[in-house]
């Protein structure tokens, strides 16, 4: 089944953990948050960590959003809201010379379908520096974001609790050095994790649906009726 | 937990020794005795404590102390470039149990519950992005009656009160005679006996094995 959207608070993850250490006390707890941080890493994104955002150029580049943890979709607008075409050139800036002299004099312009240079660094999407990219000026992003509340703290898509009250465990064990209860957490861990990564690849209904009406649609026809 | 007060528990200790016929040129102080009781009840209360923890069956109630809105105050370092400390502090000094667990729970005013902190730890823990101290996340150490707040500055520090639950420590010998002490059923008797040993071995200048037999050899007159 496929994760819900539905985010609860860390604490909420970092008091049912507690319930079943025994032995932990508020000392174990204070590092308990990082460890619900690390495990929600190792399970991955899923539906729960989707934001967008609308992002304004300056001078050619536009700043990824603070919480970003990769992009899932990128489009280029003009100021009169009309789509422009980009082709992602990879990392950091030019090394080649670019052979389109039409595009580099402007001439073929992005208004007409010609594609604006689009590169990425750690911080900022740079667009090209052509006649053309002038014309740019606002950007849509989707993206996969650790999500946080308004204070910064995580939460954590609801059905992610009990694999990472597993994590907890384990790292709890970790940190005793306790050698029998990190072999046997390990693997109850592991477990979780891939079926939580598991359920994060699953379409809900709606994405199902419309996956099996694109299916059928290039299936061919016949009409009996007619026929 | 038996309730009676300083002079009900130091005369009967000065009955025990005695067989119940005190001379008014005893040689026994009662403030002697208090001394003695500051001495021995502590770690008494700790090994019990530490003992009921380690069975992981937890502090009877009746140890505990609660006291509520503590405001925090600061403590301005005279040089300009180190840290000024935030602290709360608490009428007594908690007992040390294993894991400094004679504090029991610290929670701001709105029930927001503060991790405590390892001293070792503190370095550690600011180094994480998620179980750093903050205004959300107040996390606090403990040197004797004083707990040392991070995550709350000067600025935000008048903003929160602090409750806190803990097991104090009681000292006998600065209370008045009728004043009460609080001693747990379990370490009562073993206070008396330990007190009676005491004293017996300072009146009658006994206490030493001569017959090697791993008793005390009392010479009582």
């Amino acid at each position: 089944m496929s994760t819900s959207t539905a985010l609860v608070p860390a604490s909420r993850v970092v008091a049912l953990a507690m319930s079943v250490l025994e032995e932990a006390d508020t000392i174990d707890r204070a590092f308990i948050h990082e460890w619900v941080f690390e495990g929600l890493k190792q399970l991955g994104p899923n539906i729960s960590w989707y934001d967008e955002a609308v992002l304004y150029p300056v001078e050619y580049s536009f700043k990824k959003p603070d919480n970003m943890s990769s992009a899932i979709d990128f489009a280029l607008y003009d100021s009169q809201d009309h789509e422009l075409r980009f082709v992602l050139r990879g990392r950091g800036s030019r090394i080649h010379q670019s052979d389109n002299q039409l595009i580099n004099d402007g001439e073929y312009a992005p208004g007409l379908g010609a594609p604006i240079d689009l590169s990425e660094d750690s911080h900022y999407y740079n667009i090209g520096t052509s006649a053309g990219a002038q014309a740019v000026a606002y950007a849509y992003i989707k993206f996969f974001k650790f999500p946080v509340d308004e204070t910064g703290q995580l939460l954590i898509p609801e059905e992610d609790t009990m694999p990472l009250v597993y994590f907890i465990r384990h790292m709890w064990y970790l940190r005793k050095d306790d050698k029998m209860g990190i072999a046997q957490s390990n693997n109850k861990w592991i477990a979780a994790r891939n079926e939580a990564r598991g359920a994060h690849r699953t379409p809900s209904m709606l994405v199902g649906k419309e996956i099996a009406r694109t299916w059928n649609s290039m299936i061919q026809k016949q009409s009996f009726k007619i026929f | 937990m038996a309730s009676f007060t300083k002079e009900m528990l130091i005369s009967d200790i000065i009955l025990r020794v005695t067989k119940g016929k005190p001379s008014d040129d005893l040689e026994l102080e009662p403030t002697q005795v208090a001394f003695w009781i500051d001495q021995i009840l502590p770690a008494l209360i700790k090994a019990t404590l530490d003992k009921k923890l380690d069975a992981k069956l937890g502090i009877d109630p009746d140890y505990f102390k609660i006291e509520s809105c503590i405001k925090p105050k600061i403590k301005i370092s005279n040089c300009r470039d180190c840290q000024d400390n935030i602290y709360i502090q608490l009428e007594c000094s908690p007992i040390n149990l294993i894991r400094d667990l004679g504090v029991a729970r610290v929670v701001t005013e709105d029930g927001v519950q503060l991790d405590k902190m390892s001293i070792h730890e503190i370095d550690n823990l600011r180094n994480l992005r998620f179980s750093k101290p903050s205004l959300t996340n107040i996390k606090y150490h403990r040197i004797k009656n004083n707990l040392y707040i991070y995550g709350v500055t000067e600025d935000t520090m008048h903003l929160v009160e602090f409750n806190a639950i803990y097991v104090p420590s009681q000292t006998i010998y600065d209370l008045n005679d009728d004043d009460s002490v609080f001693i747990g059923d379990e370490i009562l008797p073993l206070l008396a006996e330990e007190l009676e040993t005491i004293a017996r071995r300072q009146l009658y200048q006994s206490g030493i094995d001569e017959e090697n037999n791993g008793k005390q050899d009392l010479n009582i007159q």
